[in-house]
């Protein structure tokens, strides 16, 4: 065999075994990699309600969530649709958070909700976020109490931050601060809330609307700023549903 | 150093005398990216003695039928695999790691450690001494990114392994977390006075 030959079957044969083991070992795992998925996002969301968080068990997590946990569909209007489940909303009719230009048709988009549901009467709402970071999208989970704008906790559970910088969005102390702030403002009006550059009580902006910021992460932070805004934007119809229903 | 005696050359070589980061240079990107807390680096590390042990095991016994034009790419192909294997394993069973890890799994491709003992060792060594290299190797590099980690993480948030280490009565006093020591630059500070210090110690200072 010549050399050039005996080079290309090499290369082949390389390729070959390579993508085959990879694909196998994909394929194999892909079972775990979706229930570890899965487990984490009912971990966060059950965390946001603060029913709980990364101490427990993977089967207590679960439990714990089908106990507690309601999701709820609604579209851009903010109109509950009864007895859906989002795993059942054909993906066209889905809306992507991130790119939600609320089209003519508000039946065409659709947003998934959960409600946290204690001795049967809803407690508590987690609506989703979405937003770019430095180098990525951010997703997280935002939670409300009845009345529509104080927070109760926030999360984010997927994201390609640097790990001790922008990472840190996804620590406990980050989502500390945000516990019992407003979107809205005493007028009724949607604020947001700000994630400032130092320390929110150098800031002159009231106090129920602005967080500490994090050193090294000035990009991460304004986007999770931007993201909150969005969202709550989003939301706000299906909010203000929930707001004259509590008042 | 009497115990190191003991160990096989390749095993205790890289760990001080000649070890990757501190004496040879290599894989300083990942040392700077994963050491702001020590559990992040322990992992990576893991990582990195696996793909490193397992890519110089896979070359070695590939090195007779390697043909020299396509080396340098076989040996990616061999690593890339090995470092997808890492990254899909840890999704599947260490997702909160693999989580904070994120993109940096990914890196270790580039880390030249791997391709650079793959080149300068298991190419030309048999399976079980490549092996060894680069269990040694990795170690090496484990024990640089798990000192720099910890001094990081003490100093930069003031807990280790997560768990906080300075009371709250010092922050109370005044006492501020160096905020430097989260920043890349805090790693380039540290690796210096490492390798500075390992340099002086083995009587190194000043060589060419």
């Amino acid at each position: 065999m010549s050399d050039n030959s005996y080079t290309l079957m090499y290369a082949a044969i390389v390729c070959f075994v390579c993508s085959f083991m990879l694909s196998l070992f994909a394929v194999g795992l892909q079972p775990a990699q979706q229930k570890a998925a899965k487990i984490d996002l009912y971990r966060n969301i059950l965390s946001v309600f603060e029913l709980g968080g990364t101490e427990m068990a993977d089967t207590e997590v679960e439990t714990t969530f089908q106990e507690s946990i309601r999701e709820i569909v609604i579209d851009t209007e903010g109109n509950v649709f009864e007895g859906q489940a989002f795993s059942d909303v054909p993906e066209k009719q889905r809306c992507e958070l991130l790119y939600t230009k609320f089209p003519n048709n508000p039946e065409d988009c659709k947003l998934s909700v959960f409600s946290k549901v204690s001795d049967g009467e809803v407690a508590a709402y987690a609506i989703p976020l979405e937003g770019k970071g430095l180098w990525s999208t951010l997703y997280g989970y935002l939670a409300l109490e009845k009345d529509g704008s104080t927070i109760m906790g926030i999360t984010f559970y997927k994201h390609g931050e640097t790990p001790g910088l922008g990472a840190e969005i996804s620590q406990p102390w980050f989502a500390n601060n945000f516990k019992g702030k407003k979107l809205l403002d005493e007028t009724g009006a949607l604020t947001s809330v700000k994630v400032f550059k130092g320390k929110a009580k150098d800031s002159s902006l009231p106090e129920d609307h602005v967080v500490d910021g994090i050193s090294g992460a000035t990009i991460t932070a304004d986007g999770v700023t931007d993201l909150l805004k969005h969202c709550a934007q989003v939301f706000d119809p299906f909010l203000s549903k929930i707001r004259k229903a509590g008042a | 150093m009497g115990m190191l005696k003991s160990l096989p050359k390749q095993l205790s070589d890289p760990l001080v005398e000649n070890n990757p980061i501190a004496s040879q240079v290599l894989g300083i990107c990942s040392a700077l990216a994963v050491t702001v807390m020590l559990k992040q680096a322990v992992v990576m590390s893991l990582a990195v003695i696996f793909v490193l042990a397992g890519s110089n095991v896979i070359l070695s016994f590939m090195r007779k039928g390697l043909p020299s034009r396509i080396r340098i790419i076989v040996e990616m192909c061999v690593i890339a695999s090995l470092v997808i294997l890492v990254d899909q394993v840890l999704r599947a069973y260490f997702f909160e790691l693999s989580k904070q890890l994120s993109v940096f799994v990914g890196l270790i491709i580039t880390n030249c450690i791997v391709l650079g003992r793959a080149e300068a060792y298991a190419l030309g060594n048999a399976p079980w001494p490549s092996f060894l290299d680069g269990i040694g190797n990795g170690l090496g590099y484990t024990l640089v990114l798990c000192v720099v980690a910890a001094l990081r993480e003490i100093l930069g948030s003031g807990t280790i392994w997560g768990i906080a280490l300075i009371p709250q009565a010092f922050y109370d006093l005044g006492y501020v977390n160096m905020g430097l020591m989260v920043l890349p630059p805090g790693a380039f500070i540290l690796l210096g006075l490492y390798i500075w210090l390992q340099n002086t110690l083995l009587g190194r200072a000043g060589e060419e």
